[in-house]
C-alpha cells in the first residue's frame, strides 16, 4: 500500500505535529513513513504545510504531487492547496474554519474540528480531532495504537493532556465514522 | 516503539551520529535549512559534555574548528550554501594544515542568498573547494540512514587522513523525517588513536607548530607532492558508490547523487513498468569520484541519463568516466526546483524512442 497526505493549514493549529502523529503510528505499525514540512520562515498565523507518505514499500521521492487524502485546516489552507486534489482525493475539511467550500466533485468529509475541540475546552487539540476523523476515513491503521502513540508523543505533557487528545480523537472517529457526515 | 525504527529529522540525524562518533566541539552559525544542526547541538552537546558555540558568523565558526582541532579535538561545523562559500578560506588553510574536521553543507538553492529550497547547487564547491591545490573527501547521502552513517564513517575518515571531510546533503534530506533504524552499537575506531601532531601544550616534549605558510624554497611544492601522496592513497581506499538494476542488463544508465538519485529509484520502476530497462549509478563519495566503476558501467548500456537539481555539475566528472558525449544526455532543475521522478522517466522516454 501506498498512502499519500497533504496537510495544510496556518502556525499554531498543529499541522506539522499531525503529520508527525500519522507517521507515527504508520512507524509503529511496521510501515516506511516520510515526513516533509514547509520550512522556512514559519510563524504562529502564518501558512502550515506537511506532506507525508505511508507505505509498506520502500519511498523514494518524498514529495507529493497529488495526495490521496488532502486535509486542511482553514479557508486559506483550502484556497491553496484545492488544486491539488486528483479525482481520487479525500479532502478532509476543518468546517469550522471553512466558509466557503472551493472543492467540487471531491470524496469530501468536513468536520467542525475547531467546535469539537472547543467543547472539549481544548481548541488545541482540534488537530487531534482530524487526525481521529482521517483515522476513521481511510482505515490504514489499527486504531488501538493510537493511544500508545499519542502517549509517548506528549512525553512529560501526557499527564495534563493525554485525556483530552485521546477524546479529541475519539470523537473525530466518532463523527466520521456516521456516514451521513460524508458528502 | 516497537518495531525498532525511530522516525528522526535528517538533520537531527546528523547531530547524533556526530555525538555517537565522539565530537565533542561544535561551532556554527544559523542559517536555513540546517537550524535544526545548531539548534539540537546547543542542548544535546552540553548533555554529552562538550562544547557547542553559536559563533558570530560562518568565518568564526570555521576558525573555531581549526582551533579545536589543531588541539586534537574531533570537532564539527554546518552550515548551508552561502554560509560554506565564507568558509572556503578556512576550509584551504585546514586542507593545508592537514587538520580533520567534519563539516556539513545542507545545499540550497543559489547564487547568491538564493532561496531556501532544496538544491545540488554546490557540487563543484564541494568538489573543488577553496583555493590552493588540495581536496577533501566529499560524502553524498541520499536517505536518512546515511545522515546518519556518512557523518559517523566521516570522523573516522577525517581522523584517519587528516583531512577535512564533507557531508552534501540538501534542504529536503535536512528537512525529511523517515522512520529508520539506526545502528547505534558502532564505535568509532580512531575515536583515542594518538594524534602526535596536535597542539597539546609542549611540556615534556619539544615544540611544535601547526602552519600552512612554507616560505623555504622548494618547501611548499614538496608539501604538495606530499598531500598528493596522501590524495592518491584515498582515492585508492575510499572511493565508494552505489551501483543498482545491473543484474537485469540494462540498456540505459542512470547518474545520480543524493536527493536526485532518490527520485531517480522511483524512475527505474516506472521505467520497468514501461518496458524500459534502466541502471543506477549513484556516487557515494563525490571526491574521489568513482570514475573507474562508472567507466565499466557505462561501457555496459547505450546511453547515459544524468539527473541534477542544479544545470549541469556533476555531469562533467560523468563525461570524464564515460569518455563518449555522444552517449550522456542531462537533464536537470536549478534555484530549488525537485522534479518527480514521473518528470525524469517522460526525459528519458522522450530520447530513447
Amino acid at each position: 500500500m501506498i498512502e499519500k497526505i497533504i496537510i495544510a493549514g496556518s502556525g499554531g493549529q498543529g499541522v506539522l505535529t499531525l503529520g508527525m502523529y500519522l507517521a507515527q503510528i504508520a512507524s509503529f505499525e511496521g510501515k516506511n513513513a516520510a515526513w516533509l514540512p514547509a520550512y522556512g520562515a514559519e510563524k504562529r498565523g502564518g501558512p502550515s504545510f506537511c506532506s507525508l507518505i505511508i507505505s509498506d514499500r520502500e519511498i523514494f521521492s518524498p514529495v507529493v504531487e497529488t495526495p490521496d487524502t488532502l486535509i486542511v485546516f482553514d479557508q486559506r489552507a483550502l484556497d491553496n492547496y484545492a488544486g491539488k486534489a486528483g479525482p481520487g482525493t479525500l479532502v478532509i475539511e476543518n468546517s469550522s474554519l471553512i466558509l466557503e467550500d472551493r472543492v467540487k466533485g471531491a470524496n469530501k468529509l468536513l468536520i467542525p474540528a475547531g467546535e469539537i475541540a472547543g467543547k472539549l475546552d481544548e481548541i488545541r487539540v482540534a488537530n487531534i480531532v482530524l487526525a481521529g476523523a482521517y483515522a476513521a476515513a481511510k482505515k490504514i491503521f489499527n486504531t488501538e495504537n493510537a493511544a500508545g502513540v499519542m502517549k509517548e508523543m506528549l512525553g512529560k505533557k501526557a499527564v495534563k493532556m493525554m485525556e483530552k487528545n485521546l477524546a479529541a480523537f475519539r470523537e473525530g472517529f466518532a463523527f466520521a465514522s456516521k456516514p451521513a457526515e460524508r458528502i | 516503539m516497537t518495531t525498532g525504527k525511530q522516525l528522526i529529522k535528517g538533520n537531527t540525524a546528523i547531530v547524533e551520529a556526530a555525538l555517537d562518533a565522539g565530537c565533542r566541539f561544535y561551532a556554527g552559525y544559523p542559517i536555513t535549512p540546517q537550524n535544526e544542526i545548531p539548534e539540537t547541538m546547543s542542548w544535546r552537546m552540553p548533555e554529552e559534555g562538550g562544547t557547542f558555540i553559536q559563533a558570530e558568523s560562518e568565518l568564526i565558526s570555521i576558525n573555531m574548528v581549526f582551533g579545536a582541532s589543531a588541539a586534537g579535538a574531533r570537532a564539527m561545523t554546518t552550515s548551508s550554501s552561502p554560509g560554506i562559500s565564507l568558509m572556503q578560506e578556512g576550509i584551504s588553510y585546514m586542507a593545508g594544515c592537514e587538520l580533520p574536521a567534519v563539516l556539513v553543507n545542507v545545499m540550497r538553492g543559489g547564487p547568491g542568498l538564493g532561496n531556501i529550497a532544496p538544491s545540488q547547487s554546490d557540487y563543484f564547491q564541494a568538489v573543488k573547494p577553496g583555493h590552493g591545490d588540495f581536496h577533501i573527501i566529499t560524502l553524498a547521502p541520499h536517505n536518512i540512514s546515511e545522515m546518519y552513517d556518512y557523518t559517523f564513517d566521516a570522523f573516522d575518515l577525517a581522523d584517519k587522513y587528516r583531512i577535512p571531510v564533507m557531508i552534501l546533503a540538501d534542504g529536503l534530506l535536512g528537512q525529511l523525517m523517515e522512520n529508520v533504524e539506526l545502528d547505534r552499537s558502532r564505535k568509532p575506531a580512531l575515536l583515542n588513536a594518538p594524534k602526535p601532531w596536535a597542539l597539546t601544550g609542549a611540556s615534556g616534549r619539544k615544540g611544535q607548530r601547526i602552519v600552512s605558510l612554507l616560505m623555504q624554497p622548494g618547501a611548499l611544492e614538496k608539501h604538495n607532492m606530499d598531500l598528493n601522496e596522501k590524495y592518491n592513497l584515498i582515492k585508492k581506499n575510499e572511493t565508494r558508490h552505489e551501483l543498482a538494476g545491473m543484474e537485469k542488463n540494462p540498456e540505459y544508465l542512470i547518474a545520480a547523487f543524493g536527493t536526485c538519485a532518490r527520485i531517480s529509484k522511483g524512475t527505474m520502476n516506472i521505467a520497468a513498468d514501461a518496458g524500459i530497462k534502466t541502471g543506477l549509478f549513484r556516487p557515494i563519495t563525490l571526491w574521489p569520484f568513482p570514475y573507474e566503476a562508472l567507466k565499466e558501467a557505462a561501457k555496459k548500456v547505450k546511453k547515459v541519463f544524468v539527473f541534477e537539481m542544479n544545470l549541469g555539475q556533476m555531469v562533467e566528472d560523468v563525461r570524464l568516466a564515460v569518455g563518449d558525449d555522444s552517449k550522456i544526455e542531462f537533464y536537470g532543475r536549478p534555484g530549488g526546483g525537485v522534479p518527480t521522478a514521473e518528470e525524469l522517466f517522460e526525459f528519458i522516454r522522450g530520447k530513447v524512442k
